[in-house]
């Protein structure tokens, strides 16, 4: 190599830098102390202790708690991302029209998901829904008597899974963006065929919109096994009702920093890695059966 | 028929008809008590207690005496005189409580957290002992904060010094004033008694009582015991909501209590 190309690479490396030595600190070797430590019992204050794969067997065979927090968080994402994702695109189809007042509507559905996933809505959204919230006096205005929406355990998961889905917001501007990618003319030409709105939409909008689907599903899936504030602030760090709004992520911090069982949370943390690497691939693989990609000519 | 106060002696049985009294004149006697803190009462004013002395297993073994107590406050929630789980997990804070809103009776708290309750009541308010029988056996002083030194520290020398600074030195806890706990040095505390408002002095006559009618701490709580109260927290909510049977409660608790605690062979 001439010096001038070795010179040109430096800058290279040296612009990223910062992201290298970011990655490397915060990220990669964290991720592989993980790894060692979900091998060992360790509680911060002591060495960790080889413990080999025990870890790993108590989680699937002497814990109920840890398959109540799967069942949890599998009603959660599966629930969840579907009903976000729906929405998102009826409100994007709706939006999808060239009316000045659209980029009002368009800010205002963003808003949600923009404060989203912070500590201050999670308290805002219990406030609402506790027995003297806005929504109970708006209740018993109409004589509805008011109802305990974080009392029943399931019903306090369903609050959880509606606080996700009022952040349909920036799903929404994804589709936005997708919608408006898909020429006029399919849809005159389909009118010219005689086709109705329904078929219009099955036929032309999904396999259009099929790749930003595909996105939007991946990355809200991956968002939403890692959910964690919501549960932690309405169920006051203890899981909610019962253990009803357990998440994952919130058993997973319970057992790491309220009974110091480091070693163990370590350990689910790499079990929810797996699942969700799995989970993602599955995803990609079912795409070839459903997503069209213009650029190849569809299927 | 009114109640103006309570007497030093009372017994369970008395709390119970307390309770009942306040259910009829629609208001409730408490949110209830905390498991591990007060069923570890119960059993010490028994002679037992909620850990043995070197914290590898339960200290007690009549699995009734688990029934006893839990079936007692099941009973209070059941009978609505204690509010149930789900009306509690919606209190925001210490502003929500019954007690403050005059919805309720008492509350069962800290000696400390007194005076944050009286602020927010905004009322004078009254602190009363714990009921019996053999209420001296089970109460005892427990420390607020439990200063210590690492054992591999380089500088034991100056943690020491600190920690007699923070405790002894008078002109500290002057700016203290007995917010993080009543200071345990007589001296301290004879220097302070001026300086307190109504209610801090409350909580620190209190305390002097206690002294008088307590008995021995236990000491720290053994490795592992935060798992233990989640479980035990967890099936006192089960039996509060009705789901679990106090008797099943009892033994459920004992097999993963005793299976946590060995761990600290």
């Amino acid at each position: 190599m001439t010096p001038n190309i070795l010179k040109k690479n430096l800058t290279g490396y040296l612009f990223i830098s910062p992201f290298i030595i970011g990655f490397l600190a915060f990220t990669l070797i964290p991720i592989l102390a993980s790894l060692y430590f979900s091998f060992t019992k360790y509680d911060l204050f002591s060495a960790p202790k080889w413990l080999g794969f025990d870890n790993y067997f108590k989680m699937f065979t002497d814990d109920p708690r840890y398959w109540q927090s799967v069942k949890v968080t599998v009603i959660y994402v599966f629930a969840g991302v579907p009903l976000r994702l729906a929405f998102a695109l009826l409100i994007a189809m709706i939006l999808n029209t060239a009316s000045r007042a659209v980029g009002f509507y368009r800010s205002l559905f963003y808003l949600p998901s923009l404060i989203g996933g912070s500590v201050a809505v999670a308290i805002m959204w219990r406030n609402i829904f506790g027995d003297q919230g806005i929504v109970n006096i708006l209740l018993g205005m109409f004589g509805i008597p008011s109802v305990r929406w974080f009392g029943d355990p399931l019903a306090a998961l369903w609050m959880l899974i509606f606080l996700s889905v009022w952040q349909f917001g920036s799903s929404m501007l994804i589709f936005l963006a997708g919608l408006k990618s898909i020429p006029s003319s399919y849809y005159e030409a389909a009118s010219v065929d005689g086709a109705n709105y329904w078929q219009k939409f099955v036929k032309i909008t999904l396999p259009m919109l099929s790749p930003v689907i595909l996105f939007n599903t991946i990355m809200q899936t991956i968002g939403a096994f890692m959910t964690f504030v919501p549960a932690y602030i309405i169920s006051k760090g203890t899981g909610g009702p019962l253990d009803g709004t357990l998440l994952y992520s919130l058993y997973l911090f319970l057992q790491g920093f309220e009974f110091f069982n480091m070693g163990y949370a370590s350990a689910m943390a790499w079990v929810m890695l797996i699942i969700v690497g799995i989970l993602t691939a599955l995803i990609f693989m079912s795409s070839k059966y459903w997503v069209h990609y213009e650029s190849e000519g569809g299927r | 028929m009114l109640i103006h106060s309570l007497d030093e002696n009372w017994t369970w049985d008395d709390y119970q008809n307390l309770a009942q009294k306040a259910k009829a004149a629609g208001i409730y006697i408490d949110t209830g008590m905390k498991a591990d803190v007060f069923f570890n009462y119960f059993l010490r004013t028994k002679g037992k207690s909620l850990y043995k002395k070197d914290g590898t297993g339960l200290g007690y073994d009549d699995d009734k005496l688990f029934e006893e107590f839990f079936n007692m406050t099941s009973n209070l929630v059941k009978e609505k005189a204690v509010p149930t789980p789900d009306y509690l997990a919606q209190l925001k804070g210490i502003e929500d409580d019954p007690v403050v809103t005059k919805d309720a009776i008492g509350i069962w708290q800290w000696s400390n957290q007194f005076v944050g309750l009286q602020q927010v009541a905004n009322r004078p308010l009254e602190i009363h002992n714990m009921p019996g029988p053999n209420s001296k056996e089970g109460l005892y002083l427990k420390p607020s904060m439990l200063w210590s030194i690492a054992s591999n520290s380089k500088h034991k020398k100056e943690a020491a010094k600190f920690i007699n600074f923070m405790v002894n030195d008078i002109e500290a806890n002057k700016l203290n004033l007995g917010d993080r706990g009543v200071p345990g040095s007589a001296k301290v505390k004879e220097a302070l008694k001026p300086l307190l408002s109504p209610a801090q002095q409350q909580v620190f006559e209190y305390v002097e009582w206690a002294e008088q009618n307590s008995s021995a701490f236990d000491g720290p709580d053994p490795t592992g015991a935060g798992e233990v109260i989640e479980l035990l927290d967890n099936l006192a909510e089960q039996m509060a909501f009705g789901q679990l049977k106090v008797e099943d409660a009892a033994k459920q608790f004992r097999q993963q209590a005793e299976s946590i605690l060995s761990q600290n062979q």
